[in-house]
């Protein structure tokens, strides 16, 4: 429950991109290709996954998008450790974080880049 | 609903502000290290050594406000907020990172938008600071401005026809404030 009333504030959105074989499909492509959905459906219980080693609630958006899939997540150290070891977890984070700003209830929108420095925002 | 009253601190540096007159307001903006920033709910500030002060010495309450480029160094902490973009700003060259903190101040406090804005403490000079006042004082014709001083001293001449702006010392300020929250 408490998670629940969090999840109101979750403030940093990234998307994970779909695997290469994966991306750009249109739902139609994709109601002939079991093999990809299945493929698809275990990339995002392996995401969700590795979320759910996070202490802080983050969400995992179900809805399908072609880009990736949607995540929102309410503690900037959280994403900060997610971004820095995505190389490692076999997975690619589109280079662009959206931030909630609570002032005007809009995003703002950071390009980045990842090196083993950390992580610069432009 | 607005904030009856927003109070800011400006960067003049002469003035003591009262407790009792920093009590009237719902909010209380202030520009960088003044000495009001550990009670502030809003500090604003533009230069890169005052955020990385401010923000080691930050209280729960308060959240810092900085420009874009300034904010991305502060992206994943809590307490910080990118300082929103003022469209109705955009024709008078507005630039977060170029103008005083004071002036950050007090176009968050018409952007956030109350029926009164009390300034205190703020630093008027004829080269960049007045002419952004009253610009300010244009845009936002529905906002009383009271420029507050510690003592009135002389009367400023600057804004004498500008309907929505009075200059008063703090005891009348707060004599204002007695009236202003009985008529609400």
């Amino acid at each position: 429950m408490q998670n629940q009333n969090k999840i109101g504030l979750l403030k940093y959105h990234v998307v994970v991109e779909w695997l290469p074989t994966c991306r750009n499909r249109s739902p139609r492509t994709l109601q002939h290709r079991p093999d990809l959905v299945h493929k698809m459906n275990e990339y995002v219980k392996k995401i969700i996954s590795i979320c759910e080693s996070y202490k802080n609630p983050i969400q995992v958006d179900q809805s399908y998008n072609m880009l990736g899939i949607r995540t929102w997540w309410l503690e900037g150290s959280d994403l900060y450790h997610f971004l820095m070891t995505q190389e490692q977890n076999k997975l690619n984070v589109i280079p662009e974080i959206g931030v909630l700003n609570q002032l005007t209830g809009k995003l703002v929108m950071f390009k980045f880049s990842v090196d083993k420095n950390g992580i610069t925002l432009y | 609903m607005p904030s009856h009253l927003i109070a800011v601190i400006g960067e003049l540096g002469a003035d003591a502000v009262d407790s009792a007159v920093l009590q009237c307001s719902n909010t209380l903006i202030v520009s960088g290290m003044q000495k009001q920033h550990t009670i502030a709910d809003y500090v604003c500030t533009n230069s890169t050594e005052q955020l990385d002060i401010l923000m080691k010495q930050r209280c729960d309450k308060t959240t810092i406000v900085a420009p874009r480029n300034l904010y991305a160094k502060y992206v994943w902490e809590k307490g910080i907020e990118c300082l929103p973009t003022f469209e109705d700003l955009r024709e008078y060259q507005w630039n977060p990172n170029t103008c005083s903190q004071q002036l950050m101040s007090l176009a968050l406090a018409c952007w956030i938008g109350s029926p009164v804005i009390a300034v205190f403490d703020y630093l008027l000079d004829p080269a960049q600071e007045t002419p952004a006042f009253r610009a300010l004082l244009t845009l936002y014709p529905g906002t009383r401005f009271l420029y507050v001083r510690a003592a009135k001293g002389n009367k400023i001449k600057l804004f004498e026809k500008v309907k929505n702006f009075s200059h008063m010392d703090q005891k009348e300020f707060l004599n204002f404030y007695k009236k202003y929250a009985e008529s609400k």
